[in-house]
C-alpha cells in the first residue's frame, strides 16, 4: 500500500466534520418528553421496588411478624402454665391440715425482709413448736413443690416455717402494726417543724406540760436551729392559773 | 406535564460534575443527575441513531429504548468506565439487535469491507479525491437524507467509527474500546470511511 498517494488523508477531515456539524438533526420535543417521563416513572418504580424489597412488609416482616407473634404466644403459654400450677397446688393447700393457715398467704405477700423480721421477732419457742408441728403438714406442699423444682422443694420447709410463724403471730403483729400506724399518724406533725411547734404550744395550752416538755426535747434534738428561736413558756399556763 | 422537568437550580448545581459522578448520583437516587446526563448526550445519541437507521421512527424507538436501558442498568454501572463509552456501547449493541431484527444487511461485513478497501487502496485514484468544497458541504447539509444515505453505504464498523468520531466526538482509543479493536484498526476504518463518504457526497445518488 502506497502512502504517497494519499494527499487527502485521514488527518484532513475538516470537511467531513463540517458536514456532520451542519446536519440539521434535532431530538423531537415529543420524544424528549417521552424519554424523560418514562425514565422518571421507571426510576420511581425501581425505587419503590427496591424499597419494597427492603420493606419489612414484603421481605423481613414475616420474620418480624413471627417474632411478634411469638410474644403473645409466650405470654399465653406462661399464663397457661401459671394457671395449671395454681390449679395443681390449690387443692393440696386446701386439703392440707394447715389449710387454716390461709391467712398466712396474705403475709407471704410481704417482702422477704418483712418475713425475716417477723421470724426474728417471733419467740424462739414459738418458732420451734410451729416448725415441729408443721413437719407432717409440709409433706403435701413439699411433694407438690418437688414436681416443680428440686430447689423449690428444698426451700419449701423454710417457706412453710416462715408462713406458719407469721401466721401464728399474725394477730399480735397486726395489733402492733396497727399501733405503729396509729402512732405514726398521731405523730405526723413531727414531719414539719411548724406543726411540731404548734403541737407543743397546744399541749402547753391544754396543760399537758409533761408531754409538751418531752415533745420539746425531741423537737430540740431534731431541729437544733429552730429551737434557738423557739422557746415555749411551759409555766405560762401555771402562771395564769396562779393569777386567776 | 411537568413531571420530567427538573428543578433548574438543582440541575445547575450538577453542571460541573463529570459524567461518572452524575451516573453515580443517579444510581444513588438523584433523578436530576439523569436529566443532566440526558441533556449532555441526547443530541449525539439521537444523531448517531438517526444516521444508523433507515427511518426516523426506528431511530426514535431505539433512542427511547437505550435511555430506558440506562435507567434500568444504573445500579450496575461502574464509574471506572466512562459514561459516554458505556452509553454508546449500549447503543451499538441495541443497533446490532435492531439490524438482526430487521434482517438488514448494510453492504458487507466489516472484515470483508476492510479487505475490499485494502484491495481498492491499490488503486491510487481513490486517494486522489479532493476534499469537499463548501458548496458540496452546504449541499450535503441541505437535507438529513444526504449524509444519512452516504453513511448507509458504509460498512457497519466504518460507519460506527466515523459517527463516534464526528457526532459523539470520541478519540481513537475510546472508539477502539467500544469496537473492541485496536487503535490502528480503528484508524484504518476511519480513513476508509472518510474516502467513501467523500465519494458519496461529491456524487449524490
Amino acid at each position: 500500500m502506497s502512502t504517497s498517494t494519499k494527499p487527502n488523508g485521514p488527518d484532513n477531515d475538516d470537511d467531513i466534520a463540517r458536514v456532520f456539524n451542519a446536519q440539521p438533526v434535532q431530538v423531537p420535543d415529543s420524544l424528549r418528553k417521552a424519554v424523560l417521563l418514562q425514565a422518571s416513572q421507571l426510576s420511581r418504580q425501581q425505587s419503590s421496588d427496591s424499597e419494597d424489597s427492603t420493606n419489612p412488609e414484603t421481605s423481613t416482616e414475616p420474620a418480624r411478624e413471627t417474632s411478634k407473634t411469638r410474644l403473645p404466644k409466650a405470654a399465653w403459654l406462661s399464663a397457661a402454665a401459671t394457671i395449671v400450677i395454681a390449679v395443681a397446688v390449690a387443692p393440696l393447700l386446701l386439703t392440707a391440715p394447715q389449710s387454716s393457715l390461709e391467712p398466712s398467704v396474705d403475709t407471704s405477700l410481704a417482702s422477704e425482709s418483712e418475713e425475716q423480721l417477723m421470724i426474728e421477732t417471733a419467740p424462739p419457742e414459738q418458732i420451734t413448736s410451729t416448725s415441729a408441728t408443721s413437719s407432717s403438714a409440709l409433706q403435701a406442699p413439699a411433694s407438690s413443690a418437688k414436681t416443680l423444682s428440686s430447689d423449690a422443694a428444698a426451700d419449701a420447709p423454710q417457706m412453710q416455717q416462715r408462713k406458719e410463724s407469721t401466721a401464728s403471730d399474725s394477730l399480735p403483729l397486726d395489733a402492733e402494726m396497727a399501733e405503729e400506724i396509729e402512732f405514726q399518724s398521731s405523730t405526723a406533725y413531727r414531719s414539719s417543724a411548724a406543726q411540731w411547734m404548734e403541737r407543743i404550744d397546744k399541749l402547753i395550752a391544754d396543760g399537758d406540760t409533761d408531754t409538751a416538755r418531752e415533745e420539746y426535747r425531741l423537737f430540740s434534738a431534731k431541729h437544733p436551729n429552730e429551737v434557738k428561736s423557739y422557746i415555749p413558756d411551759f409555766d405560762a399556763e401555771q402562771q395564769e392559773d396562779v393569777r386567776e | 406535564m411537568t413531571q420530567y422537568t427538573a428543578n433548574p437550580s438543582a440541575k445547575d448545581a450538577l453542571i460541573d460534575r463529570d459524567d461518572q459522578q452524575l451516573m453515580t448520583d443517579y444510581a444513588s437516587g438523584n433523578r436530576v443527575a439523569f436529566e443532566q446526563l440526558y441533556s449532555r448526550y441526547e443530541q449525539a445519541l439521537y444523531r448517531y441513531l438517526f444516521n444508523s437507521c433507515s427511518d426516523e421512527a426506528s431511530a426514535g424507538e431505539l433512542f427511547q429504548d437505550i435511555w430506558l436501558r440506562v435507567v434500568k442498568a444504573r445500579n450496575s454501572y461502574k464509574p471506572a468506565v466512562p459514561f459516554r463509552a458505556w452509553l454508546f456501547t449500549i447503543a451499538k449493541n441495541r443497533l446490532t439487535d435492531h439490524y438482526r431484527q430487521q434482517s438488514r444487511n448494510l453492504l458487507h461485513s466489516t472484515s470483508q469491507t476492510d479487505t475490499a478497501i485494502d484491495l481498492l487502496s491499490a488503486d491510487h485514484d481513490i486517494w486522489r479525491g479532493a476534499a469537499l468544497t463548501p458548496e458540496q458541504i452546504a449541499s450535503a447539509s441541505e437535507t438529513n437524507d444526504t449524509l444519512r444515505s452516504a453513511l448507509e453505504r458504509l460498512p457497519d464498523a466504518q460507519r460506527e467509527a466515523i459517527m463516534l468520531k464526528h457526532i459523539v466526538g470520541m478519540e481513537l482509543g475510546e472508539i477502539a474500546d467500544i469496537q473492541g479493536e485496536g487503535a490502528q484498526t480503528v484508524k484504518s476504518r476511519l480513513r476508509y470511511a472518510m474516502v467513501k463518504l467523500r465519494q458519496h457526497l461529491q456524487v449524490p445518488s
